[in-house]
């Protein structure tokens, strides 16, 4: 589904990643671990296509497409979803108004016809109950005046809405207590399935817990340095980085 | 004044119902031309017209095209003032008393004697041919409107408008006011008796080369509120003056603006608010966008005089520029004499946020989309009614 092959990257004018290469199948999870600065976000900003991060070598192939050749929204068309570590405020445009436009928009991309709104309405309220969310949610303007628990799960509420093949999660674990934590995670596992693969970028082993990975990554100075399974993630937080010498 | 305002004068429309107006009045109006002789034609030594080309007041060739309005809903009371003069309806509800603006006592307040600034908002005193002088009774009905349209059809002639609108104690009343076509030079004067309210919209959106000069004078009376709303969006040149007088204690002056300068417009929104008497309230919120080669200045100033103690005044602008070429100056402003004031005031000036778009288009929404997106959303928080 997913292959980067030997790609660097620069965020801004920094050289952030360097030699980087990962293989995602259909249905694994991968966890990317690593310390602060290790280049785990600019991992997934590059998969999404921020525009301030740009390859400058290597190659980044998705379901046989140049990923990078790609606007953002034709990624998110072809099943990628970040999910933000910081999401953004938009006052003034309703949960429901923006992800019905992102929902057609995303159909219209694949040549599909859009949905009606009564259509959208039934389908959204089935999936903020079986995630347990509150569907206040979706009357709110995007992300206004919400904790960093509601944006979070936010995130993981409009990933349920437009079932991305490709799940990039960038340290949706952080600020959350632990029953919005077992939220999240309840919300990714429901949408784990044979065709659905997620990288799952964190720095804690806690999110692992709940959510079982196939692989686990270290991410050090923009490469991955060590892959293992969950095993590899018990050492981590056990032992911290320094026995990897990274 | 050198010359422009003889400009206008040549150009004006054919005056003929004057022949009925009250000596006094033509008196009045003469006077007022003596005035604007000695005053300075607009350029770019004046404040107000310092990031304006008021040189395009000159222009003698606007087009017939014009934006299309949408007609108003049956029950509002429809009121359109054109060249020919004021079209009212033949029902005029109990509530409600109409007449002709030069058979009332013009009000105390002038813009001749408040600024050469107005100079352009001054000329309507002297050359307006016609207007209506509304009396809103407090029995009004409160969803009840009015809607004053202006439907010129001559698009090179300036046509010169001047209305009264009195809200008596108590009442409480919405005003749509809507730009049809037409070059229209418009000075509102509402008065606002105790504890009255006015709900106010203005929508002034104009095709490429379409112009509106307009002024509006609140009087706000004792525990009088007024909530405007202003859109002004496109055309050659817009050019706003609210100016408010607080007359009385306990009144509220909130203002909401949306100003979107396009291709080469020139929009000009500015509020001076008065603070004269204790304990009153003026909010003033703009929310502007420049693109291409257009251009917006904000101004909002408030003035509270000694011993105006109690005042509130917050003045909030935000504006964004959307291409390398257009322009913004955003000016807030006080001036306060008194010692016991709330005053908080902010100009940021811009670029859409770029994470915000990526973060749309992360979801599958396509950049020009998000972008529109992101412009209404900016635009939602100077909707205050």
């Amino acid at each position: 589904m997913l292959e980067i092959k030997n790609i660097h990257a620069k965020a801004g004018d920094k050289d952030i990643l360097k030699n980087l290469n990962l293989t995602v199948k259909p249905g694994e999870v991968h966890a990317i671990m690593g310390p602060n600065g290790s280049g785990k976000s600019t991992l997934g900003n590059l998969l999404a296509g921020m525009p301030h991060v740009q390859a400058t070598e290597g190659s980044v192939s998705f379901k046989g497409k140049d990923l990078l050749e790609l606007e953002p929204e034709e990624r998110a068309g072809e099943g990628v979803f970040l999910a933000f570590q910081y999401p953004v405020e938009i006052p003034g445009v309703n949960n429901m108004y923006f992800l019905r436009t992102a929902y057609n928009a995303q159909r219209k991309y694949r040549g599909q016809d859009g949905i009606d709104s009564a259509g959208f309405m039934r389908m959204v309220k089935d999936k903020i109950k079986q995630l347990h969310m509150k569907d206040d949610l979706l009357k709110r303007p995007v992300n206004v005046g919400f904790s960093g628990g509601e944006k979070k799960r936010n995130e993981v509420f409009q990933m349920a809405v437009l079932e991305p093949t490709l799940a990039i999660l960038d340290e949706t674990d952080s600020g959350l207590d632990i029953d919005a934590l077992k939220i999240v995670a309840d919300g990714v596992n429901q949408l784990r399935s044979e065709d659905r693969s997620f990288i799952i970028i964190t720095h804690y082993q806690r999110l692992l817990d709940y959510i079982e990975p196939d692989y686990v990554h270290v991410l050090a100075d923009g490469e991955i340095v060590k892959s293992g399974t969950k095993k590899l993630a018990l050492e981590l937080e056990e032992q911290g980085y320094g026995w990897l010498d990274v | 004044m050198a010359g422009l305002t003889f400009d206008w004068l040549a150009a004006v429309n054919e005056q003929s119902e004057k022949n009925n107006w009250p000596e006094g009045l033509l008196n009045k109006q003469q006077s007022a031309i003596e005035v604007l002789k000695n005053w300075q034609a607009p350029n770019r030594k004046s404040e107000y017209w310092r990031y304006s080309d008021a040189g395009r007041l000159k222009k003698d060739s606007l087009g017939h095209e014009w934006v299309a309005v949408p007609e108003p809903e049956e029950t509002s009371v429809v009121i359109s003032l054109t060249e020919q003069g004021v079209q009212s309806p033949s029902h005029v509800p109990d509530w409600l008393e109409i007449k002709p603006v030069h058979a009332v006592d013009q009000p105390d307040w002038s813009a001749l004697k408040a600024t050469p600034e107005l100079v352009v908002q001054a000329s309507n005193e002297a050359l307006f041919s016609h207007g209506v002088a509304l009396s809103v009774a407090s029995g009004a009905p409160k969803n009840a409107t009015i809607v004053l349209r202006y439907a010129a059809d001559e698009p090179n002639q300036w046509t010169y408008v001047r209305n009264i609108i009195s809200l008596e104690a108590g009442a409480e009343i919405t005003v749509d006011e809507q730009v049809v076509a037409g070059r229209i030079n418009v000075n509102n004067f509402y008065q606002i008796a105790d504890g009255a309210h006015l709900k106010r919209h203005q929508q002034v959106v104009l095709a490429a080369d379409q112009q509106h000069v307009a002024l509006h004078h609140f009087s706000l009376h004792n525990e009088a509120q007024v909530t405007s709303q202003n859109r002004h969006e496109g055309g050659d040149l817009q050019h706003h003056v609210h100016w408010v007088d607080f007359l009385g204690e306990q009144a509220e002056y909130k203002a909401g603006s949306i100003n979107k300068a396009t291709n080469s417009t020139h929009i000009s929104d500015i509020v001076m608010v008065n603070h004269q008497h204790k304990n009153n309230r003026s909010e003033v919120i703009h929310r502007s966008l420049a693109d291409d080669s257009g251009q917006v200045f904000n101004n909002a100033k408030a003035v509270v005089v000694k011993h105006a103690d109690g005042s509130e005044i917050d003045q909030d602008l935000k504006n964004i520029l959307l291409s390398e070429d257009a322009k913004i100056a955003s000016k807030p402003e006080m001036e306060v004499y008194a010692d016991e004031v709330i005053a908080a005031h902010g100009s940021t000036i811009g670029t859409l946020d770029e994470e915000a778009v990526f973060y749309l288009q992360s979801r599958g929404i396509p950049a020009d989309t998000a972008r529109d997106m992101m412009m209404v959303s900016f635009e939602q928080e100077a909707l205050i009614c």
